[in-house]
């Protein structure tokens, strides 16, 4: 195929002889006709279809998404989804699988960063985890790592990949990964568990200089890996949901000197047909103080409409979130697991959601979504003001022995070859300013040069220097002064 | 010889205001020293002042237009958004009240403050004056930019 750079004979269009002309994304171009072509159906022509339309199935969700974050920079004279495809045939088996793991976007320079505790943690519905650099450019320490970039995988049972593709670009504390979790209303939605994912990491240089250059400049190779519920045995294999989360109440009654909390279950609010055979298992972490605990399995007999929890005399001053579901007595598990935010104390008092988490450090803040009409920020102070903190605690800053009891003004030096002026009663001085404690009288003296004499004062505050006598001249430091000396020729 | 002495985080103070000076609510900080703040409406500006001990370390304009977002400040963010300003007049005398200037307690710019400062200057010439008038409280500029394009 050939490009017309100038037209020909104008924007040619159709066909002479056999040269076709048309235009292909805003090019002109010209290429050889060719006559109908036999479908070609030998087993090696439908393999490669298969591996083709199995490669586009899996880029397709992505490619407004990530293949347009990263390919952008490099489709020149085509397009990112033609960069995707180029580079990800050759990784499609003949049987028309590409794992997650093969995926190449972008052209990242970087060696691929290690992760850590790549966990999915059911209570909060979050994955996170903690990602090490490794050998990626230094970068300059008051700037932090804050460009991230995660390709979520669902556990799909379909055939069909099933990508999360909200994290493009991330903004988190140096070395951790969060992903988004949202208010304790989300109970029942584990949408945060991948199978599977990709992470790439991005410098802040890189990402701020990707506002006007190349996002690869910088760009990590990505890292796999698959994430581990932190509670063994969870899983999202069953859907059925037997025990809603309706048909559960609590509340803490007080017996004598001691507390306890009571759950009670509405049965006609389940789908048991039987509740007497099922045992309710559940798992809680609870919120106390700035800590947090994760707590459990506790067994409930459902033959028993209600179950204890005896919390002493102190009771429980906290929040809690549990984690449940339902077991047949002989051990399997029939129902879904589901959450509940246990959101007062024995105290009556309420204790909000985020707000609980942030205080006990169970996640960070930045990943919190809020509700709708609200938005916030977050972030530390370590990060923010480092700097201040090792001055402050090498005594160089706000030493109570140093702390000046008033501010300062200043009065600039007035001297020039065509003569001086002396200046008395200033705390210290430097080469162009004299400095006083407030409302302090400055005592001027000007002193001319040889075949000069003083003629004057100028500038904003000349109107307040008051003559003594003697040639000399006092000024009240009520404020900071700008103040000239004139001399002329005797 | 300055004598060492051990930082009180319980001396932090992040408190939020209108632009008129208003104190309308106080960021939450925890035992890891994170700060937090929910509750803010989207699109409105408000000013963010970080103090220790009553001492002003840092001014903020923050605008968030996105419903439902926590926005992670840190200092590549406020170099991100590169954005300098004077505090207003009104926000400054209300803010006087209740902080002690950072200047007479001999509080340097940070090293990414300058590097902010760098920049700012690198591009406005304009605003020369908010740093070389000791008058002035310096706010920088946080949300915008960053808040859109990253989560």
């Amino acid at each position: 195929m050939a490009r017309l750079s100038n037209g020909f004979l104008g924007n040619a269009s159709g066909k002479i002889g056999n040269v076709v002309f048309s235009r292909w994304r805003r090019i002109e171009t010209a290429r050889q006709y060719q006559p109908d072509i036999q479908d070609a159906q030998s087993p090696a022509q439908i393999r490669q279809r298969s591996r083709m339309v199995a490669l586009l199935q899996f880029l397709k969700p992505l490619n407004k998404t990530f293949i347009h974050l990263y390919n952008a920079p490099l489709a020149v004279g085509s397009t990112p989804w033609a960069v995707a495809i180029k580079a990800n045939m050759q990784n499609v088996s003949p049987e028309g699988f590409l794992p997650l793991e093969k995926l190449i976007l972008g052209d990242p320079r970087f060696p691929a960063p290690e992760l850590t505790d790549v966990i999915f943690n059911p209570f909060l519905n979050q994955t996170s985890f903690a990602f090490n650099p490794c050998n990626n450019p230094a970068v300059p320490t008051p700037f932090p790592l804050v460009a991230t970039s995660v390709l979520g995988k669902y556990i799909s049972d379909s055939a069909n990949h099933e990508f999360d593709t909200r994290h493009i670009l991330c903004s988190f504390p140096d070395g951790k990964f969060f992903c988004s979790i949202y208010g304790d209303q989300f109970n029942n939605v584990f949408d945060n568990w991948w199978a599977g994912g990709l992470f790439w990491l991005m410098n802040f240089n890189t990402y701020f200089n990707a506002r006007f250059n190349d996002i690869n400049s910088g760009l990590s190779n990505p890292v796999y890996f698959q994430t581990v519920p932190t509670l063994d045995g969870f899983s999202t294999d069953i859907t059925e949901n037997q025990v809603p989360n309706e048909a559960i109440t609590w509340q803490y009654i007080l017996t004598g000197s001691n507390w306890s909390l009571i759950f009670t279950i509405d049965f006609s609010k389940t789908t048991l047909t039987n509740p007497s055979d099922h045992t309710l298992i559940f798992w809680a972490v609870s919120f106390l103080d700035t800590l947090h605990e994760q707590t459990g399995p506790y067994e409930w007999d459902l033959a028993n409409a209600t179950f204890e929890i005896p919390l002493g005399s102190a009771g429980f001053k906290g929040s809690a979130i549990m984690l449940f579901s339902i077991f047949k007595k002989t051990g399997e598990r029939i129902s879904c697991f589901n959450r509940l935010y246990i959101d007062k104390g024995s105290d009556n008092v309420t204790y909000p959601y985020f707000e609980q988490l942030f205080n006990c450090n169970y996640s960070y803040p930045s990943s919190f979504i809020l509700p709708e009409n609200q938005s916030g920020f977050c972030g530390s102070i370590d990060e923010l003001f480092g700097e201040f903190i090792e001055l402050y605690e090498q005594g160089i800053i706000h030493n109570d022995a140093d702390i000046p009891s008033t501010a300062e003004y200043t009065l600039p030096s007035m001297n020039s070859t065509l003569g001086t002026v002396n200046v008395t009663n200033y705390t210290h001085a430097d080469a162009s300013s004299f400095y006083f404690a407030p409302n302090t009288l400055a005592i001027l003296t000007p002193t001319p040069a040889v075949g000069n004499v003083f003629s004057n004062w100028t500038g904003i505050d000349a109107a307040d220097v008051v003559s003594i006598g003697g040639g000399a001249y006092e000024l009240l430091m009520s404020k900071t002064r700008a103040l000239t000396a004139v001399f002329i020729p005797a | 010889m300055p004598t060492p002495q051990t930082i009180d985080y319980s001396k932090f103070k992040i408190e939020v205001f209108t632009p008129d000076g208003e104190l309308i609510k106080e960021a939450m900080i925890n035992n890891a020293h994170d700060f937090y703040c929910a509750g803010l409406t989207p699109g409105q500006e408000y000013i963010i002042a970080f103090s220790y001990d009553d001492i002003l370390l840092l001014c903020a304009s923050f605008v968030c237009n996105t419903s439902g977002k926590v926005i992670y400040l840190n200092p590549a963010h406020f170099i991100f958004n590169n954005g300098v300003d004077m505090l207003s007049a009104k926000a400054g005398a209300e803010l006087a009240k209740i902080v002690k200037r950072r200047e007479e307690y001999k509080v340097l710019f940070q090293q990414w403050e300058k590097q902010l400062i760098e920049n700012v200057l690198a591009t406005n010439s304009k605003v020369v004056n908010v740093f070389s008038n000791p008058h002035f409280t310096v706010q920088y500029k946080a949300g915008y930019e960053l808040a859109k394009i990253v989560k």
